[in-house]
């Protein structure tokens, strides 16, 4: 077991050198990496985890939510 | 995520089955043999349901999960209890996930699942509550996600042949995007990347100011709306159009085989028929030149005999007949003078040329008595023309004696009757061989084929028309009304965002996914061993295409692999991906070489199944991995073999120790 299961895998279902790089995406594209990961990232992967599969309509539903929490 | 233990009871062929799947780090495979029909499937059916959980919609289904030698199957609990470990905040923990199934008073299938993490116990089942039930159950599927999700598991707990089949399909490419945008998950970043682009669409034409603008910003937002909605119609048709072809395709092999043996077979019975028919025609024929020689044996036998006999005699008498004629030439015969004499005397008489009274009779005899008449004696002259006739037709006849021939005939004819029940039981041989079978089925597999084909050209009109629909909503002047709005600037830049996500994740693995998949092919893929200069990926996730490159500078096409070069790519593909993936899940294989050749078979051996995961468990009949040459190959990296021993009498299937 080389891998098993991080901090940042528990909570946003993304390895840590993955996260490590849309921290820097967000960056370049001038977006509120916090927001992104907690609003965004951490809420599909809770949807994903507990929920059956997202069609289009819930992950626009997840995004308006997250967009009524921007500044 | 390490699988240690499997339990199942009263499970299919498995009456009790408790196996110790544990590995150590240098002996990761666990190979379990079993003859054909001995449980390895269900086996492999055992690990799937206990994790994921078995579907038992109504008591006859239930029934037939049920083990066979079980008494009274209605009060028989089917139990699955699987053992397995995976590292959480580096710490190791310990899960028992159990899941027992029975029928309730009424009959309905119930079910219980328990799993206990390092004592921590989550239990529900369709008797729990809801809310609680809700509860416990996302735990519960949480902790499985985490380890292994189900969609995933088609990846890693695979059957080789399935993966065969798959390949046979043409679709290699598409295989191997789903693969990379699923294991990878990327997905989820192209799902988000078009989820914002769709809001934002919206949202943009709430903003624009000018009336005119926004409703023909939003009738175009509508049309691509729609296009895709017909994009993702025609998609999943297609999707399922090959799914039915890959589905049906043995099956549409087995009937078009099937179709075209009951054509020769129908020929053949035609053949036989009218091999029959001819017999009896000659028969028949037969019959009636029998009956035709009966009537004329004496034209037949007894003419030619007589003609034989008397042949001598009967030609000296035509020849003495024939002297007597020629004799006779230039003289008249009696009754000439006679009649001659009448009309002289006739003639005399009306003239009164005569004095005296004459009779022709008078004349005649002093003609016949002074005249020089033919006095040779014909000694037959008693014999009538056509007695003459018939004595020389007697012996001038050509006879041709039917009976030989006849004989003939009957020897082949009896011959040939003695083979009408042969033929005719050829015939009842021949058409149980026609099978019945409905051969719709046949037009129907070939329509889903050009349908699917249709759909190709419609998606691609569809994907054409979209790009140029966005293109104009990408240019379209947005004058906003209002002050820049936070919210709208963050949406806007989500799409390029994730998009961007997902293609920079894709780039920065793929180097890894290129290297290692080249080394790979280039150990496995025996038919392009050594030879494979690059594995190339291309960088857009959504345009994803896979290629191979000979070291002569040429490309590899996919499509032209034989089954077997298409396997082994698709598993080197499976390793690299099980490495650099999200995931760390065992491997579990079932009919493991597949439609593999026999060279592919002891590289795939040696090279790739002590390397494919931390955990490997290889499902395998004696034909696959044989004792005799196999098992040496990949001896010193099995942590356990077992063999599954079917007890046909008894319906169970036992597990002992050792590999056959």
């Amino acid at each position: 077991m080389k891998k098993g299961l991080d901090i940042s895998f528990v909570h946003y279902g993304i390895r840590r050198d993955d996260l490590d790089l849309i921290e820097t995406l967000c960056t370049t594209h001038g977006l509120d990496a916090d927001w992104v990961l907690e609003d965004l990232l951490k809420n599909l992967h809770e949807k994903r985890v507990s929920d059956a599969d997202l069609d289009g309509k819930g992950i626009e539903k997840l995004i308006e939510k997250a967009l009524s929490k921007v500044r | 995520m390490l699988l240690k233990r499997l339990k199942a009871t009263h499970f299919k062929t498995y009456l009790q089955l408790d196996i110790d799947l544990s590995v150590e780090n240098d002996r990761p495979i666990v190979l379990i043999g079993g003859e054909n029909g001995g449980g390895k499937t269900t086996f492999f059916e055992a690990i799937y349901g206990a994790l994921y959980g078995l579907h038992i919609p109504n008591a006859k289904v239930f029934r037939e999960l049920v083990n066979a030698g079980i008494p009274k199957p209605d009060e028989a609990k089917i139990a699955l209890e699987v053992h397995f470990s995976g590292k959480v905040l580096n710490e190791e923990q310990q899960y028992v996930l159990s899941r027992t199934y029975m029928l309730n008073a009424e009959l309905k299938p119930v079910e219980s699942v328990r799993l206990n993490m390092n004592g921590s116990i989550f239990q529900y089942g369709t008797a729990t509550p809801l809310a609680q039930r809700a509860e416990q159950e996302a735990q519960v599927a949480k902790i499985i996600k985490a380890n292994l999700p189900k969609e995933l598991s088609r990846y890693f707990l695979f059957d080789a042949m399935e993966a065969g089949n798959l390949l046979k399909e043409d679709q290699l490419n598409r295989v191997i995007r789903e693969n990379i945008e699923n294991v990878m998950g990327f997905n989820k970043y192209l799902q988000l990347a078009k989820a914002a682009q769709n809001l934002f669409e919206s949202h943009t034409a709430q903003r624009l100011a000018v009336e005119q603008e926004k409703k023909e910003y939003l009738g175009l937002v509508e049309q691509k709306k729609e296009l895709d909605k017909k994009l993702q119609n025609a998609r999943s048709r297609q999707q399922e159009a090959l799914q039915y072809a890959l589905t049906h395709r043995e099956l549409y092999e087995n009937l078009k085989n099937g179709l075209n043996q009951e054509v020769q077979i129908k020929n053949r019975i035609q053949q036989f028929e009218q091999q029959i028919d001819n017999i009896y025609k000659k028969e028949t024929q037969y019959r009636n030149d029998v009956e035709a020689f009966t009537r004329g044996l004496e034209a037949h036998v007894f003419l030619p005999k007589l003609a034989e006999s008397l042949k001598t005699e009967v030609s000296l008498i035509l020849k003495a007949k024939n002297e007597a004629e020629n004799e006779q030439k230039g003289f008249l015969s009696k009754e000439q003078i006679q009649a001659v004499s009448v009309k002289i005397v006739e003639y005399l008489v009306s003239n009164h040329l005569s004095n005296k009274d004459l009779t022709a009779q008078e004349l005649a005899q002093y003609l016949l008595q002074n005249n020089g008449t033919n006095n040779a004696q014909d000694p037959y002259y008693f014999l009538e023309v056509a007695e003459i006739k018939a004595l020389e037709n007697l012996i001038q006849g050509t006879y041709m004696n039917p009976f030989p021939s006849l004989t003939q005939q009957q020897v082949e004819l009896n011959i040939a009757v003695g083979q009408i029940t042969s033929l005719k039981g050829q015939i009842e041989t021949l058409k149980a061989q026609i099978s019945g079978k409905d051969y719709n089925l046949l037009k129907m597999y070939e329509d889903t084929q050009s349908l699917a084909k249709h759909l190709e050209g419609e998606i691609a009109e569809y994907e054409k028309e979209i790009e140029r629909i966005s293109k104009r909503i990408a240019q379209f002047d947005i004058q906003v009304s209002e002050e820049p709005d936070p919210k709208y600037e963050a949406l806007k830049k989500l799409r390029p965002f994730f998009e961007d996500v997902a293609n920079q994740l894709l780039k920065s693995k793929k180097q890894q996914l290129e290297l290692t998949m080249k080394q790979d092919l280039n150990l496995n893929l025996a038919a392009y061993r050594d030879v494979i200069d690059r594995v190339e990926l291309s960088e857009d996730l959504r345009d994803l295409s896979f290629k191979l490159y000979h070291k002569a500078g040429n490309e590899i096409y996919l499509n032209q692999l034989n089954t077997a070069s298409k396997q082994v790519v698709v598993q080197v593909l499976l390793k690299a991906l099980h490495e650099y993936g999200d995931y760390d899940p065992p491997v579990m294989i079932d009919t493991v070489m597949g439609v593999l050749d026999k060279t592919s078979r002891s590289t795939i051996l040696e090279n790739y199944f002590p390397q494919l995961s931390h955990q490997t468990i290889l499902l395998s009949s004696d034909s696959e991995i044989t004792k005799e040459n196999d098992l040496a190959k990949i001896e010193s990296f099995v942590a356990k073999t077992y063999t599954l021993k079917r007890d046909k009498e008894n319906q169970r299937t036992e597990v002992v120790a050792g590999y056959f």
